[in-house]
């Protein structure tokens, strides 16, 4: 079916998400903001497509809100003060991970700067804005996790510093590999598949994490409390490397996409590192869920 | 329901064995009918495709589950959780040469062929070497038997192919296991379920032998 305006119905349904979710945003103290969709590349690398002008410059396409907001308030967030914004728009990846193959994508998100501990808040927020778009949380899975947790086990269990080949074994929950390569037996290969794999909460005091899960239980009771499955993971799979301290994802059911992710991070600010927290909703991808 | 995606090749018959041994009404229609590809009974939905399709079907979430060698995995190069390791259908990668000839030294470029494309250049670049890489579709013994290039990697399980084509081998790259494998989403979204098949599937985890 097609509009009058030649656009596919979920078209009109995807504009009217993003303005009812930057709305409800605005109302809530988060300030709209407008970021470049291109922008000459300074050499970091967000995994967006890179092109050369006629003068052989190179520019990069829009592939992540997060770190162009980082980078666009760097002065603003000097003064210690807590600061929240909004965004909406297009954004383009070179692979699509987790999205099915989707390379072009709508985001709606929020973050907030110079604040602490707010990954619980954040995620209460998230689902508010996921139902204020028009969608249920009904049904929806959410996997959460804490930066560094996969480092701090592999650490327990080895001499050495564990290199990134055991992490990204740990990541594709490869825990019998895992256990084969450090020879690990006993209580120790017990408690790691039981990290892994999420069947219990003992590794948590095995390994000496209670501190760190304590953050990590109280994100996850506020989406329990909503009515999300929450569902633990050791070592995230995220694309976003800037994550340092509680990360989540949102999944369909139906869909079996990526619907929103988000976290706590480090930016840099013209004082120095500050603490950030936020999150964003894919939604061409939520609508693909709530349309099935 | 969840759907679980079978490789039609070599590990066809033990993972429709570990279906039957699991309790799966389903397992007996599965074996019978080779030519049929979906089957459902319920609780389970089966679809059986080619080896090197199953990453694509689990990884975008058209089938929650599979079941396929890490040879596959790693060729696809998809985002898919591995949950469990299978202790049957084990071989090695391996890097093949003619045996009535000396092998091409490795420190200089050399033609490789093989059915990893992807894979190939992976493990080339780990080990530091140069190659120009030939892919094939299948029967790659041929590739060195006929001079389309002096080396071969493929898969050996037993040795027997490599004996009757005058192969021997040069290195081993990788070994090979088959795993119980799963859309990220599906993990999340069908816990319990998908726990619930990967134990009645795969009994206990591999456990190290004294």
């Amino acid at each position: 079916m097609m509009t009058l305006h030649g656009l596919p119905a979920g078209g009109g349904r995807l504009y009217e998400a993003q303005f009812l979710g930057m709305r409800w945003l605005a109302q809530r103290g988060f300030r709209p903001v407008l970021l470049p969709l291109v922008y000459p590349v300074d050499g970091e690398e967000d995994g967006g497509f890179r092109f050369l002008d006629g003068e052989g410059r190179v520019w990069g396409v829009r592939a992540d809100f997060t770190p162009l907001i980082g980078r666009a308030l760097r002065s603003e967030l000097a003064d210690g003060r807590p600061l929240r914004v909004c965004y909406a728009g297009e954004v383009a990846r070179r692979e699509g991970v987790r999205l099915r193959g989707v390379r072009e994508f709508m985001q709606l998100g929020f973050e907030s700067f110079n604040v602490e501990n707010e990954a619980a808040a954040t995620l209460e927020l998230l689902l508010g804005l996921v139902r204020e778009v028009g969608f249920s949380t009904q049904g929806l899975a959410l996997t959460v996790s804490h930066t560094g947790l996969g480092e701090e086990v592999l650490g327990l269990l080895m001499e050495e510093a564990p290199d990134q080949e055991l992490l990204d074994l740990l990541a594709a929950k490869d825990a019998d590999a895992v256990t084969s390569l450090l020879g690990l037996r006993g209580e120790a290969a017990f408690y790691l598949r039981q990290a892994v794999f999420d069947e219990g909460r003992d590794w948590v005091r095995f390994f000496r994490l209670e501190a760190v899960w304590a953050r990590v239980e109280k994100a996850a009771a506020q989406a329990r409390a909503q009515g999300v499955a929450v569902r633990f993971e050791l070592v995230p799979r995220s694309s976003a490397r800037y994550y340092r301290g509680v990360v989540f994802s949102l999944w369909g059911r139906r869909s079996k996409g990526l619907l929103a992710s988000g976290g706590e991070y480090r930016v840099e600010a013209s004082s120095g590192a500050v603490w950030a927290v936020g999150a964003t909703v894919a939604l061409d991808q939520l609508l693909v869920e709530g349309s099935w | 329901m969840v759907t679980l995606a079978l490789p039609k090749g070599r590990l066809f018959a033990p993972v429709t064995d570990l279906l039957e041994r699991g309790g799966f009404s389903l397992a007996a229609a599965v074996k019978s009918n080779p030519r049929r590809l979906v089957f459902e009974d319920g609780e389970l939905r089966v679809v059986v495709v080619k080896d090197a399709d199953v990453p694509a079907y689990v990884s975008q979430g058209v089938a929650d589950a599979g079941v396929v060698g890490l040879d596959q995995i790693l060729e696809a190069g998809a985002d898919l959780l591995r949950l469990r390791r299978f202790g049957f259908g084990r071989c090695r990668l391996c890097l093949l040469a003619r045996q009535d000839r000396p092998a091409p030294p490795l420190w200089k470029p050399f033609r490789l062929a093989t059915k990893y494309p992807r894979l190939a250049q992976k493990l080339l670049a780990q080990r530091g070497l140069w190659a120009e890489v030939v892919p094939l579709a299948g029967s790659v013994e041929l590739a060195a038997t006929l001079d389309l290039a002096p080396l071969v990697l493929d898969l050996v399980e037993t040795g027997t192919t490599l004996r009757e084509n005058g192969l021997v081998i040069v290195e081993t790259w990788l070994e090979v296991a088959p795993y119980f494998v799963a859309n990220r989403a599906s993990w999340a979204t069908e816990f319990e379920a998908l726990t619930a098949l990967v134990h009645r599937l795969g009994g206990d985890h591999e456990e190290l032998s004294d």
